[in-house]
C-alpha cells in the first residue's frame, strides 16, 4: 500500500513509461511576459517540469505548437529537445483537439493541460468527442498526513454538490484510493456538526451516504456526518459519542462543498505549510489538470499519479 | 495599550487581574471540571457551577476537584441552565460564561436576547482565534458556529462584531478576507459577489475600521508567493487577521482543522457581539484546549471592562 508521496514516485518509477500529450501554445505571445509572480503555471514552469519528469522515468513527452518556438524554447532552457515529438498546431483549441484525438487513437497515454485556459481544456475534454467516463468529473488534493495519504474531495470542479454527485465525487475518490492499494476506503463525511439537522443540508446528505455505505451502496465505510474534530482524532469523537471505525482513520475527507473544500486545501498549502498535490478523476485516460497553485514537485507528484493510473 | 498578539500575552493578562466570575452550563463533565480546576488554581476564574449537582460531584471526584467554596446552581433542564447563566451575566453576577457539556442551541437561543447583545448588534457569531507559528498576530476565522447560510447584510455584521473585538485586543485597523472559491473555472459564486459588495460598504463606512482585503483566497493574497516557496518558507506577515468564511460548514471546518495537526497553540472559540465574554469550547476539546480558551476570556473581559 502507498502511505506517501515517495511510494508514489516509486511506483510510477516501475511503470512502463507512459506518452503523454500536452498543447504547448504560448499564450502570452501578445503580453509583456508570462505572469511568473503568479505561481508555477508559466511555460518555462511546466516545461521544466515536464522534463523532469521525462528524466525520471515516467513519460516520454509529446508537445503541440509552433515546432519552432518550442524548439528554441527547449534550446534556452538547456532541455535536449531531440527526444521530445514536437507536432505542429498553432491555435490553442486545435491543439487540445489534436491532444484528445491522439488519446482516442492510442498514440497517446495521458494528457497534461499545460498551460491552456483551465475552463476551456474541461470543456474540450467533457465534450462527446472528449474523455469522459461518466460523464462526471471530479477533483481529488492529496497530502500527506502522518503516516498514511490523506484524499480531499471536491476540491476544485463541484461547487455545490447535490446527494447524486456526492455519490459520484465518493466513488471517484474510492477508485483513486484503490490505485494507492487501500482495500476498504474510509470516508469521513464531514460537516459543520456530527449530529443530523435537518437546517443544515449537508448532515443530511452525509447520513444519507452513511446509511449507504451500511447497506452496501458505496463499495468504502462512510461516517458522517462527521464534524472535523471528530474526523482527526478518536478521542474527540469519542468526547461526542461517537465509537466508529472512520474517526482518525479516514482515507478520505468528502467535504460539503467548493467553499469548504478549496479554502482548506488553501489552509494546508499556506497556513500549515503542507505539500499538496491532486488528480482528476472521471476521465477515460488520465488528464494532467496541473491547477492553481501548484509547485513544480506538486506537478511531478500529478503526473505520476496519471501514470499509476494508465 | 499595546497589540495582544499570541496566548502568552493573554495568560499574562489573566494571570496579572483579578479572578473573573465566570459560569459553566452544564459543569457536570470530568474534562470540563479539569480545566475548571486548573484556571481556578491558577487565579483566572471564580467558577459558577450550573447543572445537576449529583453529577457535577461526581465529576468534580473524577478531576479530584475540591468543591468547597464554589458556588453550584443546580439545575437539570439544559434550557434553563442556559437562562440562569444568562441572567446572571446581565445582572453582573458573572463576567463571563462558558459552556459545559452542553448542546450549543441551548446556548444561542438565551444568549439571542436583545438585553445581552452589545449596543447595536443584531446578530452573532462564533468567532475563533488562533496562533499560529511564524504569524505574528493572532488570526480568526468566522462563523463557525450560528449563521448556516449569512446572507450579505449578515456577512456584514459579522465583520463588525469580530472587527469589535480585534480593535479590544489593540489592532486599530484589522483586515478582513471574505473567502471565496471563486476560480477559473468558475468565478461567479454568491461569496464572490459578497466580497465585492462588502468592499464597497466598507468604503461607505458600513462597518468599523478595517481593511476589506482585495483577494478571494489565500493565493489571491499571496500573489508572488513563489518567491517565497523557492527560498523555502512563505512569508506569512500578509496573512489577513480575520478569516469570514461563506457559510458554516466551511466556517466550522476551518476553525477546528487544527485537530489534524501536533503543536497548533489551541484556539479560543468565543461569541460575537456579546456583551460580555461567552466562551463555546468545542465538546472535542480537551482541557489543554480549554484553558486557553478561558484565559482568553478573562482577557476579553477584562480589556471590556477597561473600556467601559
Amino acid at each position: 500500500m502507498m502511505m506517501n508521496f515517495e511510494d508514489i514516485i516509486n511506483s510510477a518509477k516501475n511503470r512502463e513509461r507512459k506518452r503523454m500529450v500536452m498543447p504547448c501554445i504560448d499564450l502570452y505571445r501578445s503580453s509583456i511576459s508570462a505572469p511568473e509572480d503568479q505561481g508555477y503555471s508559466d511555460e518555462k514552469s511546466i516545461l521544466k517540469t515536464v522534463m523532469t519528469a521525462a528524466e525520471a522515468g515516467l513519460i516520454e513527452p509529446i508537445l503541440i505548437g509552433e515546432e519552432r518556438r518550442i524548439k528554441e524554447k527547449l534550446v534556452s532552457l538547456e532541455i535536449l529537445e531531440e527526444k521530445t515529438e514536437i507536432i505542429g498546431e498553432k491555435e490553442e483549441i486545435k491543439a487540445v483537439n489534436r491532444a484528445i484525438q491522439m488519446i482516442h487513437d492510442g498514440d497517446a497515454d495521458l494528457l497534461m493541460r499545460g498551460m491552456t485556459k483551465t475552463r476551456g481544456f474541461l470543456s474540450a475534454i467533457s465534450d462527446k468527442d472528449g474523455l469522459m467516463k461518466n460523464n462526471f468529473l471530479s477533483y481529488v488534493s492529496l497530502f500527506e498526513l502522518k503516516d498514511r495519504l490523506m484524499l480531499l474531495t471536491d476540491t476544485y470542479i463541484n461547487d455545490f454538490p447535490d446527494l447524486s454527485r456526492k455519490i459520484a465525487i465518493a466513488e471517484n475518490s474510492i477508485e483513486l484510493a484503490e490505485t494507492f492499494g487501500i482495500k476498504k476506503t474510509k470516508i469521513a463525511a464531514l460537516s459543520s456538526i456530527e449530529y443530523v439537522n435537518p437546517a443544515i443540508p449537508s448532515t443530511v446528505d452525509a447520513a444519507v451516504l452513511s446509511k449507504m455505505s451500511e447497506r452496501g451502496q458505496i463499495d468504502a465505510v462512510v461516517e458522517g456526518p462527521l464534524d472535523i474534530d471528530a474526523a482527526s482524532s478518536k478521542i474527540a469523537a469519542k468526547r461526542k459519542g461517537i465509537d466508529a471505525a472512520v474517526p482518525e482513520e479516514a482515507n478520505v475527507f468528502l467535504f460539503p462543498d467548493i467553499e469548504s473544500a478549496y479554502a482548506f486545501y488553501q489552509f494546508l498549502i499556506f497556513l500549515f505549510g503542507a505539500e499538496m498535490t491532486g488528480t482528476l478523476m472521471g476521465t477515460r485516460s488520465p488528464v494532467i489538470l496541473n491547477v492553481g497553485i501548484g509547485t513544480p514537485k506538486s506537478m511531478v507528484l500529478e503526473i505520476a499519479l496519471g501514470v499509476l493510473r494508465c | 495599550m499595546p497589540t495582544i498578539k499570541n496566548f502568552d500575552q493573554v495568560f499574562k493578562i489573566a494571570e496579572r487581574e483579578d479572578a473573573m466570575r465566570m459560569t459553566v452550563i452544564s459543569a457536570g463533565d470530568a474534562e470540563v471540571m479539569l480545566t475548571v480546576k486548573e484556571a481556578r488554581e491558577r487565579g483566572f476564574i471564580e467558577p459558577i457551577l450550573i447543572g445537576d449537582e449529583d453529577k457535577i460531584k461526581e465529576a468534580s471526584k473524577g478531576a479530584d476537584f475540591n468543591l468547597d467554596g464554589v458556588k453550584i446552581v443546580h439545575e437539570r433542564e439544559p434550557q434553563v441552565m442556559a437562562y440562569a447563566s444568562v441572567e446572571m451575566a446581565i445582572r453582573g453576577d458573572a463576567e463571563m460564561q462558558m459552556k459545559g457539556r452542553l448542546p450549543t442551541s441551548y446556548l444561542y437561543r438565551a444568549v439571542i436576547r436583545k438585553r445581552f447583545r452589545s449596543p447595536g448588534v443584531k446578530k452573532f457569531n462564533v468567532i475563533d482565534f488562533y496562533e499560529l507559528p511564524s504569524i505574528d498576530h493572532f488570526i480568526a476565522i468566522t462563523d463557525s458556529g450560528i449563521n448556516i447560510t449569512p446572507d450579505f447584510e449578515t456577512k456584514l455584521e459579522i465583520i463588525q462584531n469580530t472587527v469589535s473585538i480585534f480593535h479590544l485586543l489593540g489592532y486599530p485597523e484589522p483586515s478582513v478576507l471574505p473567502l471565496s472559491a471563486a476560480r477559473e473555472v468558475n468565478p461567479d459564486l454568491v461569496s464572490a459577489r459578497d466580497n465585492r459588495l462588502l468592499r464597497t460598504a466598507r468604503r461607505e463606512g458600513r462597518v468599523d475600521d478595517c481593511v476589506i482585503e482585495d483577494a478571494f483566497s489565500l493565493s489571491d493574497l499571496f500573489l508572488g508567493y513563489r518567491r517565497y516557496f523557492d527560498r523555502g518558507n512563505l512569508d506569512l506577515s500578509k496573512t489577513p487577521h480575520i478569516f469570514l468564511t461563506p457559510n458554516l460548514d466551511a466556517g466550522n471546518i476551518l476553525a477546528k482543522l487544527y485537530h489534524l495537526f501536533e503543536g497548533v497553540r489551541w484556539p479560543a472559540h468565543i461569541i460575537g457581539g456579546a456583551k460580555t465574554p461567552v466562551l463555546i469550547p468545542s465538546r472535542g476539546d480537551d482541557h489543554r484546549m480549554m484553558i486557553n480558551n478561558i484565559a482568553f476570556g478573562v482577557a476579553i473581559a477584562h480589556l471590556m471592562e477597561e473600556k467601559r
